[in-house]
This record gives C-alpha cells, structure tokens and sequence, in this order.
C-alpha cells in the first residue's frame, strides 16, 4: 500500500507541474460570434423589454472581463451564447475566457489577471478555487471592480468582494426534480403497504452544487411523502453529508426510504455499482441521479437490470444536465425527465447583471433558473437552446 | 594425452588500480584434466573470464584448434566449444531442467517450442552421462549437486570441446564429488579438455593429469601431477608470503572463562537446534559445505534474521537480541561474508564507515563531529595498517582487503567484545589475507572472542582454537584443534540424515 | 531424486501440481465468496448480477493479462490503470468529437496502448530504470495526456442507440428477446489461451519467464534481453488498449485524470492468481482467477449495504493478504 500512498504523492506533484507548464493560452475572445443568431431568436421577448433600461444606462461603451471554468464543454459555450447576445443587444464589448480545463487552476488565476490588468467596467467569475484568486480580489476591490460570480460563483469570498451571484438555485434545481418524480410516484406511494425506497446516486459528497442538487431532492421529496402521511427516513448505508445536511434522519424502517450512494472515487465503474445496488432492491420504485456523472451511471446499471422506465412495475428514473446519454434516456422514455440548468439565461442575466453593477446600481443575487424537461418538451426551443450533447 | 587444442600466451589484464592478470600462460591439451590453482584473488576466474570473451585481454594471444581467436560474449565461446560449468550456477530457477538445458536453441515444432523433444533430448544426454534426474523437473527444486550435473549436461550439449570447471565440489557432498569425477574421467576419455579450478588439493591429486599454479595475477608454473607431491604445488602457491604459524594447539587459557552461549537456536530451516559456547580469547571456527546454514546460524545469532526459538547467553547473562541493534548494544560484532551488501557503505569514505556503528559517540548535538570522527578512524587505519591515501577516501577505491579492514575498524570503534567474521578473507589478496589473519590473532590476544566461518579449510585449520562442524542447518561435528583433521571435518561436513 | 522435504500428501498430489495449489484455493476462495454473496444479498443471485461482474472481469482481465507479462520478468506496470482511461478518453474523443469512423477510433486506442507499452520497454530495458518508477512516470503521463487530449471534459463513448454503438455489442450482445448475452466472457477467455500458449510454448514467452527467473544467467544463455523484456511492456500496453475499448462498451463515459488505482486491482489480481511479483512465475490462468476475485468483489461489496469507503478497505485488505502470501511464497523458495 506504500505504492499507493507514494503513486498519491508524486501524483499531487505532477499535477501540480502539469499545472505550472500549461499556464498561458486558453484564452478566446469573442469578437467573432456565428452563434448568435439563435440565441436572438429565442430570447424571451419580457427579457428583452427588461434589457431595453439596462441598455439606456450603459450609453458609454463599458468594456466587461468573464472568466469562466473552461470553453470546451458545450455548457460554456451556451453561456457563452447568452453572452454574446446579451451583449450585442446593450452594445458593450465582453472578453470571455476560461482555463483548457477545470483543473488548471494556475491558468485561470492568470486569465483572471490580465482581466484586472485591462481595466473592465466590471468582471464576471466562477472561480475553480477561491483561495488561489484570495489576491486578486482584493486588488479588484482596491480598484474598484465589481466582480460578479455566476455558474458556482466564488464560494467563500470574503464579504464585499462579489457584488452578486448569478447562479443555479441548486437546492431548488434539485426540489423541481423531486417534484416531477413524486409526482409519478405519489399513487404508488400512497397504495403502498410496505415501505419504498427511493435511491440517490450522487458523484461526491464535496462540490457544493453537487451536494446541494441531492440536498434540495431529498429534503423536497420527503417533505412531499410525509404531506401523504408516511414516515420518512435515509437508508443507513447513505453518505453522511447528506443525511447531516438535508436533516431527514437515518431509519431503515420507515414506510419512505431515501438511500443515498456516494463512490470512494469519480469514476464510471464504481458509480454503476451503485446504481445498481440501488436499483437491485425489489422496494425500489424512482432514482435520481444528480448530475450527468451519476445519471450516466444509472444508464449503464440499467443495461444490466433492465428495470427503469415509466411502465406498470418499473422505477422511475431521474437525472440532471444533459447530455448523449441522458438526452437519449429521456426521449426514449428510460427516464422520467430530467433538470438542466439554463446556461443561456445565466449568460444573459451576467451580462445585465455586470452592466448594472459597473453603472453603480445596487444589485443582488439573481437565480438564473432551470427547466424539467420531458420526451415531450425537449424539442421546444426555450428548453432545446438549454440542451447539449 | 592428445594434440594441444588451446594456448592461451601472455594473457595480460589491469583494472583500475589491479593488475589482475601479468602474462599468464595455459595449455590444455585433448584428452586431459588440466587443474588451474592458486589462493583467492591469484587470478583464476578472471583468466577464464579473459578466455570465455566476459572481459577483453589487454594484451596476449588465445589460440583454439590451431587457430588465434578473440571472443566478445560467452555465447560466441559457447558456439565455438568452449563453455564453462559457473561457481554460482547460473540456473532458471523457474523452468524445467530441460528448458534450462536448451534455453536459447529450443526445439521447435512449428512456432511453438516442443517440449516432448527437449525432454526426450535430455533424458538421452543424462542416459549418455549415466545421471538419474528427471528432465520435467523444477531446476530449484533439485539439490546443488544435481543442478550442477544439469549444468554440464547443458555443457556438452552444446558440443564442448573444452569445459571449464570453476570450483565445482565447493556445495558437493562426498558422493556427488564421486559422481562428478566419473563424468569428467568419462568426458576426458571422449577427448575432451577440462579445466578444472579448485582448491583442494586432494581433488587435484585424484582427478588432474597436469596443473598450472597461478599466484598474485601471475603465471608460476605447469607440473605434471604424478609427478609433484602436495607440497610442492603448495609452495608454488603460497610463494613468498609467510602465514602465521599454524595452530597446533589451543591458545584459549583453561580458565577463561565462557562470554558467549548459545542454546537450541531454531531459524528456518537452515539452523535447526545449533548449540554452543565461546570462550574468552578464543577464535571458534565454523566449517561446513556451501549452504550448510552456518551464515544463517550468525545472522540469526546477531538478530539480522528472526529466529523462532533459542536462548543467547552474554556474559553468562541471558540476553533477548530481535534486531541487529541489540547485538550490538550486547558488544557483537558482525562482518558480513558479502561485505558490498552488507559490511560496507562502498561511497561513504574510511572515516563514515568506521564510526557507522557507534555514531551517537561521534556527536557534537545534533551534528556529527568530524573531527573526533577523523581522529577515531585514523586511530584504527593506523592500528590495522589499512591502505589508503586518507580517512577521507571513498571506501569503494580500496582493495578488498583493505575495505575488510574498514568493516573490522568499524566494529572496533564500536568496541565490540564478540566479533563474527563471515568468511573474512573470500575475495582478497593473499598478502591481505596474511594481515587479516595476523590481526585475528592480535584481537584475541588482547581478550576479544571471534567466531570464524570459513569454507577454506586450511584457513578453518590454520586459525582456530576449536571447530564447529555443521551440515543442513544441524550441527554435526565439534573438534578441538588438537584431534581435528580434514578428513574429519570433511566427514562431519556430510552427515546428513 | 526430487527434493520434497517441503510438501504434504496433498501438494505433492501430482494433479494438484499440475494444476498448482494456489489456483485451487483461489477457486475455493471464489466459491465461498459467491456463496456469501448470494445468502447476505439476495439480490446478488440474479442474471444482473453475474452481467455486473462481467463487465468488470473484461476490462481487468485484459489488464491483468498484460500485467502478467511485467510482473513474469521481474517488474511491474503501473501505467495500465491512467493508461486505460486516457487512451479510451482519446479514441472516444475521435469518435464522438470529431466525428471519426468508430473503426479508427478503436485503432487509435489500441495503438496509442502499443506506444505507450514500447515507451515503458524501452526505458526499462535500454533506460535501465526500475519498472517502479519508469511506469510510475508515465502513469502521470498517460493521466495528463488524456485529459489535455480532450480538453478537460469527459468522454462519452457512442451510445447502444445510436448507429456507432455496434461496438458495445462486441461485449454485451443483445438478443431480440432483449436478454444480453455476455460475449465479452468470449473474448477473454480466447485472449486467456491465446496468451497461455504465447507465454509456455513460445520462444519470447520462455525467454521472458528465463528474465524474471535469472536475467543475468538469460543473458549469458545469448538471449537478446533488452527485446524481450521490452515485447512484455509493449503486451501489456495492447492489453491495456484492449482494456480501454472493454471498459468504454460497459461503462460508456470516463472522465480525464482517472483510472489511478485501478492498476493495483488488476495486479491484485494477477498475484491473487499466483504470479509473483519478484518474476519467474505466474499464469494467465490464475490471473484471470484472480481478477475474477476482483470482479466479485467489487459487485457484491456495495449489494451488502457496505459504504463506500468500506468497500474501499476491504479490497486493500486483500491486496495486502495477497502479496503477503507472495512474500511468503519466495521466502520459502529461497
């Protein structure tokens, strides 16, 4: 076991190295914008009445810095879609950038400073890890830069350096998941004479947003059986986070069993055991997976069982994000739906958010939102546009 | 006796600092048991590595069936019919005794190997050597005796025409030496030329037509053995060194009394139930074939291995000794018989060898005191007359003697009372060698207590007061000085059960 | 003339030789855990089941079959576990994100096994570095290189609906019926014998076993060492190819930086199986014995209710029994 203790080490060391070395590039700006055209399409016309003020207020030609996670992943790029639009639409002129991938730390602290370097009205953040990017808040606060944060914002800044967060309301994400599936649940529920267990598949019990998506469903859903009068419980074998944080206490015996899994490590293999643990129960009747990651993994489970699905006897399965996988389980029908964010909406909403906070409004926390998508209105273009493969 | 089949003349070799080989002749003819002897370190084996192309000759000629050849790697020699049975077998100790024969020229049915025909090809050859072993065998489940007899199988399949024999009795029991001398008599007959290392001189008698005696990396001469006595080949070997006197008798006091005792110690399966005593100024010798479990015994004694029963005694003091740092806090000393791998530290200088076992003396707080460091290991460098330029310099440029004498500074600084030397003279010269034993003498003189293990059994007779004779791991044998013999040890050296 | 002073009646059985005696406690070991199993979770004795630990024999069992080879000539592979992943992460990034025929991709990650494997030889061989630590470097590497490869994001391979999801049937075949049929089982157990015979009945698998037994004696015996210790590392980099494609058809997604530990389950198995880590010895057939081990393992271990982190100890917990009954096994030996 020393191998594994030393292989952890000179693991650390590696990455860090890996880290220093990639630091530099990455960086895109968004001058050139051929996908702006649908996201003007299909932005809401209220929003663009809204727009319409914040647009008057930046008369003068602001100049806003964002630096995201990373631009590879088709989530980015929808935020950046909203950007864009957004931008084009008040007339201000945006650099967005992010890290080549959502380890590179080092690469983003320096994406972040040359965006202070360059004087913004204001500077939009999801900060990968907040202690790195300690300093250069501070120096944007000393210049007087509002920093906005959105996506998983810049949790643990110290008070006063965000202005505000345009972000997922995760809790909320994750109780309009336990929402829809209760309500395809609930004449089980009710009818049931011996208990039923409904199981989570979660990536981690560390990432905040993560945490929180399995947190809002679980506090959701039990507050929804015990409205039905049956006593609620985890599963003792769940994660102890989520028992801690969503406050419904361990009870193997209660009638309404939520069993949360959490792998030792985020990998596909482990994380389809788990699915599969859960989903092998005869009492098992929904699953909910809470992010792409574990939704996934109850894909691959199910290839093995056979047992999710809307039908008379199956579970009815849920998932988070989208994605090939789960895009495909829901409209086949393998899945009950699932709740994607709406990066568009977050993009727009940094846009007027930022223009705001540079013309010295006060502003606020803003939820950006989410949609429960279905076979049946996955195709609507409101929620399309939140869609990626 | 046949034609001369090979000449090797004037066969010259340095190494950093050594020279090795001065202008060796050999003449090994067909149909003849050359013996090839001189003490350790005359230069045997690395005349024969010379011959077989493992190194290069800096000057002189090898002549083979008439004409003049110059091998790069064992395996052009192999080819050409010049192969050499090894010291340390050179076995796989995982593949059949017929995959071992043939590795390198498989038989093949195919693209697969053929393993019935390697075993049926084997089993022809042991027949043609009249040896019973089974070719499916696992090779490391044989005795030595028997791999050995793989190995020159696998010599004379190779179509030898000369086979080098380096030391091979050195693991064998009386028996399997028998067995030995009748396949090379029988190989001899077939007018092959052997060359046979060794350094018994009873063997030599029996076996060997001529002998060639080297001394000090130099040619002394060829004899024909009929014709000289023992002692004749002895004086060629010993030459100008003077060894101490011979003991004849016990030089411990009849009174002194007993500082170290040993009671049932049980370690594995190489000691089982060693008892035994040793006494103030006394030099204990352990005697044995190769493998007898007399390394293991001391290893097991000094805590190096663990033992499973066993009662150690210092002093008249029963002591608990688990780990090789209680031996030493009990004043024993150990000088292992691989003194690369675990006497020495060969890049650290004179100076850091000599106080490594007794450092917290050589403190000035947390840092080491060079200085008292220096003087100590000048004191002993002095003292044991070892050769180096400084206590500064790195113990892997000494000669081998010299670094012994390193290991003996080492736990002499540590004041140690008992001192276990391991084959102490393996791989030295023989004017170090003179030395070593000199200063043995001088050690127990002043009080301290030595236990010698030794395979060299002139060194077993010439040094100790009294002999400890083991075989597989038992003790089989104890003679005082006085009654004790080589045919007598030799005989107690092969009881087994 | 055999020295058999160190075995019983039944070791010295000459069909349990044959067979040898640690692969038959292994079977033992195998028959009592699939009976624990299946008494304390119910759910283990299903046809689920038995398709779960499927798709974790495949994909270590191809590992453990390369492995094998590093382990035989006295050294070790640990790049196979980053490795897998990053160079599944690279063929499915071909496929999935540029659009690349599956074929290629599946070429791809076979190759990109094979240089990885040469790379490890050669620095072993010719470098002269310890197994240890030469693939210890490129385990990093092989995790770095995945993730830069596909930019930070995970890797879907191609769905079973989708047309390029033939690729997953190579492994998990559906009937009409919609009843799957373990086909990969197939594929192992072919690779398995193949494999068996390349290592007893073939020059280079004899050569290699002569390495890991005595190098230096091979050597002297004129066998090119350097080639054929190097053919050991580049086997298990194709196996590890091959382990990739197994592993993306039963778990579709990875994502960039993982795969680390999964090299000491698929060498746990191979010395669970009887291959010793200090060479010489070992079988493809207790490896995948062994691996077996593994797969059972890691399918039950979550069905008893155990959390994760639990299911984590225990597999050490065997590991290190199975490279103490290893270190036994070479004290004896010597």
């Amino acid at each position: 076991m020393k191998k594994k203790l030393l292989a952890a080490l000179l693991s650390v060391a590696m990455v860090a190295t890996l880290l220093a070395g990639c630091g530099g590039g990455g960086s895109d700006t968004t001058d050139t914008t051929e996908t702006t055209d649908t996201t003007e399409e299909t932005t809401d016309a209220a929003e663009t009445e809204e727009t319409a003020d914040a647009g008057t207020a930046a008369a003068g030609d602001l100049h806003l810095e964002i630096v995201s996670k990373g631009l590879q992943h088709a989530y980015w790029q929808a935020v950046l879609n909203g950007v864009n639009s957004k931008a084009e639409e008040l007339g201000v002129s945006v650099n967005f950038v992010g890290p080549d991938s959502e380890s590179n730390i080092q690469q983003q602290v320096q994406q972040l400073e040359s965006a202070l370097n360059a004087d913004p009205s204001a500077i939009g953040l999801a900060a990968l890890d907040t202690e790195s990017v300690m300093d250069l808040l501070n120096r944007a606060v000393e210049a007087g830069i509002p920093i906005v944060g959105f996506d998983s914002g810049v949790p643990g800044a110290p008070e006063g350096a965000i202005v505000a967060n345009c972000s997922t309301d995760n809790l909320a994400a994750g109780g309009l998941a336990a929402e829809n599936v209760y309500a395809a649940i609930q004449a089980t529920v009710q009818a049931a004479t011996s208990p039923v267990r409904v199981g989570v598949v979660a990536q981690d019990a560390t990432s905040e947003s993560v945490v929180n998506r399995g947190v809002g469903f679980i506090t959701k859903i039990a507050e929804l059986a015990e409205a039905d009068g049956k006593t609620v419980g985890m599963a003792s074998v769940s994660n102890e986070r989520y028992v801690t944080d969503s406050g419904v206490e361990v009870n193997d015996d209660a009638d309404f069993i939520i069993e949360v899994r959490v792998p030792a490590s985020v990998t596909s293999e482990l994380s389809a055991a788990d699915a599969s643990a859960i989903l092998e129960q005869d009492d098992t009747i929904a699953i909910y997976g809470s992010n792409e990651h574990s939704a996934n993994a109850i894909i691959t489970a199910n290839e093995n069982l056979n047992k999710c699905g809307t039908g008379e006897g199956q579970v009815i399965a849920a998932g988070f994000d989208s994605g090939a996988g789960i895009m495909d389980a829901v409209r086949s029908g393998l899945f009950l739906g699932a709740v994607t964010q709406a990066p568009v909406a977050m993009g727009e909403k940094l846009v007027e958010t930022l223009v705001a906070a540079a013309n010295g409004e006060e502003v606020s926390d803003i939820d950006t939102g989410c949609q429960w998508y279905t076979a049946e209105n996955m195709d609507d273009p409101e929620i399309a546009q939140n869609l990626y493969e | 006796m046949g034609d001369v089949i090979l000449t090797m003349k004037g066969i010259d070799k340095s190494f950093p600092g050594v020279h090795a080989l001065d202008h060796v002749d050999l003449e090994v003819r067909k149909g003849e048991v050359h013996a090839l002897m001189g003490e350790n370190g005359a230069g045997k084996s690395t005349l024969m590595k010379v011959l077989t192309g493992i190194y290069s000759k800096d000057a002189g000629t090898i002549t083979f069936e008439g004409r003049e050849v110059e091998f790069t790697n064992p395996r052009e020699a192999q080819d050409a019919g010049i192969v050499i049975v090894h010291q340390e077998l050179n076995m796989l100790g995982h593949l059949t005794v017929a995959q071992n024969i043939f590795i390198g020229r498989e038989f093949m049915k195919g693209r697969l190997i053929d393993d019935k025909k390697m075993n049926e090809e084997a089993r022809k050859l042991f027949d043609q050597l009249g040896i019973d072993i089974d070719p499916t065998e696992t090779m490391s489940r044989l005795t030595v005796g028997k791999q050995q007899m793989c190995e020159i199988a696998k010599a004379i399949s190779h179509e030898a025409k000369v086979i080098i024999f380096d030391e091979p009795s050195a693991a064998l029991t009386e028996a399997e030496i028998d067995e030995l001398f009748k396949i090379i008599r029988d190989l001899r007959d077939r007018q092959l030329g052997i060359v046979y290392i060794s350094h018994r001189m009873d063997e030599i008698k029996v076996i060997t037509d001529r002998v060639t005696v080297m001394r000090d990396g130099g040619y002394v001469g060829t004899l024909i053995t009929k014709d000289c006595t023992k002692e004749d080949i002895i004086n060629m070997m010993v030459g100008r060194v003077i060894y101490e006197d011979p003991k004849t008798e016990s030089q411990v006091a009849e009174d002194a009394p007993v500082v170290l005792k040993v009671e049932h110690l049980n370690a594995g399966r190489m000691v089982q139930d060693v008892s035994f005593e040793l006494r103030k100024g006394e030099i204990l010798g352990f005697s044995g074939l190769m493998g007898a479990g007399r390394t293991e015994t001391m290893r097991a004694l000094f805590g190096a291995d663990p033992k499973q029963s066993g009662d150690i005694y210092v002093n008249g003091e029963k002591v608990d000794i688990k780990t090789p740092q209680d031996a030493v806090k009990h004043g024993i000393g150990y000088l292992s018989e691989d003194r690369k791998r675990f006497g020495i530290v060969v890049d650290k200088t004179v100076a850091e060898n000599s106080t490594m076992a007794s450092l917290e003396n050589y403190m000035k707080g947390i840092f080491i005191d060079k200085k008292k460091e220096n003087e100590a290991a000048q004191k002993y460098v002095d003292l044991l007359k070892t050769k180096t330029p400084g206590v500064d310099q790195l113990v892997v440029n000494l000669s081998g003697g010299n670094q012994q004498k390193v290991v003996i500074a080492k736990w002499l600084v540590r004041n140690c009372d008992i001192l276990i030397f391991d084959e102490p003279t393996r791989g030295i010269d023989v004017g170090a060698k003179s030395e070593i034993y000199h200063l043995m003498n001088e050690l127990v003189a002043e009080g301290k207590s030595i236990i010698m293990v030794s395979s060299e059994m002139t060194e077993i007779l010439r040094m100790s007061d009294r002999i400890i004779i083991m075989c597989e791991g038992r003790k089989t044998g104890e003679l005082g000085i006085e009654e004790a013999t080589q045919e007598r040890i030799m005989h107690a050296a092969t009881l087994r059960n | 003339m055999t020295d058999k002073k160190n075995g019983n009646a039944f070791t010295n059985n000459p069909i349990v030789r044959a067979i040898g005696v640690q692969k038959i406690v292994v079977v033992l070991v195998l028959i009592i855990m699939l009976v624990f199993f299946g008494v304390a979770a119910p759910s283990f004795r299903s046809y689920a089941s038995l398709l779960s630990i499927m798709d974790y024999t495949y994909y270590l069992a191809f590992l453990g079959i390369g492995v094998t080879f590093c382990l035989i000539t006295g050294g070790v592979d640990l790049s196979i576990g980053t490795g897998m992943f990053c160079y599944a992460l690279i063929g499915g990034y071909l496929i999935t994100k540029q659009g690349m025929p599956v074929i290629v991709g599946i070429l791809v990650t076979l190759l990109c096994g094979v240089i990885m494997g040469l790379i490890n030889g050669l620095i072993v061989s010719k470098g002269g570095h310890a197994p240890f630590l030469a693939t210890l470097c490129t385990m990093m590497i092989a995790r770095g290189l995945g993730a830069i490869f596909t930019g930070g994001v995970s890797i879907t391979w191609p769905l079973s609906s989708s047309p390029e999801g033939w690729t997953r049937s190579i492994f998990k075949f559906s009937l009409a019926s919609g009843t799957k049929i373990p086909l990969g089982f197939l594929w192992v157990m072919i690779a398995a014998v193949v494999m068996s015979i390349f290592l007893n009945k073939t020059r280079p698998g004899r050569y290699i076993i002569a390495i890991g037994s005595n190098k230096e004696a091979t050597r002297l015996s004129g066998i090119n060492v350097a080639k054929y210790q190097t053919l050991a590392y580049v086997i298990s980099g194709f196996f590890t190819g091959l382990a990739a494609l197994a592993y993306s058809s039963a778990f579709q997604s990875m994502a960039p930086g993982g795969g680390a530990g999964t090299e000491l389950n698929a060498i746990g198995g191979a010395i669970i199986g009887g291959t010793s880590m200090s060479g010489g010895s070992g079988s493809i057939a207790g490896t995948i014995l062994g691996v077996f081990i593994m797969s059972v393992l890691q399918t039950g271990l979550p069905k008893v209710n155990l959390q994760a982190n639990m299911q984590q100890i225990i597999i050490g917990v065997v590991l290190i029994i199975a490279v103490y009954i290893d270190v036994l096994k070479n004290k004896k030996l010597s």
